[in-house]
């Protein structure tokens, strides 16, 4: 019984379906620096409480506005999902 | 027999007893079984995305808790109390050097009253203005230290000296009535006001 010819390879350099590895360190990228950027708002609510206990008003609106900021760099790296570099791959039939 | 090689599908693959015509009377549903199989397994752990989202909702915590330090939302108490406190019936009875505490001017405000001379009576806050400890009066030294982060203050004033506090102690008004001290209001008051004389 004839079987079907594997699909053809892809020439070397040619952009391919993202691998599940390749996916796997981008999101895992994504969390090492939205781990950092957290670790800078703890950092920015202990110096603002700090400044706000010495009465410096001003610079706890400055941190809460870096910490604002903050958040929104954190929620673009979470919910703004980068689009798949090519077309997934088609379901092999059974 | 059959030649065809098996191929995985995914499922849990029904017991051979079946096809021999053996077996369970009433065989789980494969659908059912891997369906369960798989929600146990995804519940119990977190995956990256999950983790992901989790970090977003503690920096948006973060953020909102930043906005709210810095619209004084944990505002201590403010200058302005009147109500009135007897902090000593006796004041004859303060040794020079010596303090009372008390609270005011609620119960869970503690303050100090000093004696620094024969007739010079003042009284502060207890709550350290860095982070809010308490402050202690250390009577040999004649200085007002909180062991938190080594905050000085004088007792004269009740302004810094050494360490990380910037603000000075909330002084305490006093009065002398018929020998005895009363605390009457709070706030920052004046170098001469500063001075109660109990005669």
């Amino acid at each position: 019984m004839p079987s079907e010819p594997p699909p053809p390879r892809p020439l070397p350099g040619v952009p391919t379906v993202e691998t599940e590895e390749g996916a796997r360190t981008a999101l895992v990228t994504r969390i090492i620096i939205v781990v950092t950027v957290v670790l800078g708002q703890l950092w920015a609510l202990t110096v603002g409480l700090e400044a706000y206990l010495s009465g410096h008003g001003a610079q706890a609106w400055w941190l809460a506005l870096f910490s604002l900021v903050s958040f929104a760099v954190v929620a673009a790296l979470v919910f703004l999902e980068p689009a798949p570099r090519s077309r997934p791959r088609p379901r092999t039939r059974r | 027999m059959s030649t065809q090689p098996r191929r995985y599908s995914g499922r849990p693959t029904e017991p051979d007893q079946r096809q021999a015509g053996g077996g369970r009377a009433h065989p789980p549903d494969p659908d059912l079984v891997a369906e369960r199989i798989a929600r146990l397994t995804t519940d119990a752990r977190v995956t990256r995305r999950g983790y992901l989202r989790i970090l977003a909702v503690l920096s948006g915590g973060l953020a909102l808790g930043n906005v709210a330090v810095a619209a004084g939302a944990f505002r201590r108490r403010t200058a302005g109390a009147t109500n009135e406190v007897v902090i000593s019936e006796d004041a004859a009875a303060i040794p020079v050097g010596g303090a009372v505490r008390f609270t005011y001017p609620t119960e869970r405000d503690p303050a100090v009253l000093l004696r620094l001379d024969d007739d010079v009576f003042v009284a502060y806050s207890t709550i350290c203005t860095h982070l809010a400890c308490e402050v202690l009066w250390r009577a040999d030294d004649a200085d007002l230290y909180c062991p938190c982060h080594e905050g000085h203050f004088s007792p004269r004033t009740g302004a810094p000296t050494a360490g990380p506090p910037i603000r000075p102690l909330p002084e305490i008004r006093l009065e002398a009535r018929d020998g005895a001290i009363v605390a009457v209001g709070e706030g920052r008051i004046t170098e001469e006001e500063d001075v109660v004389d109990a005669e």
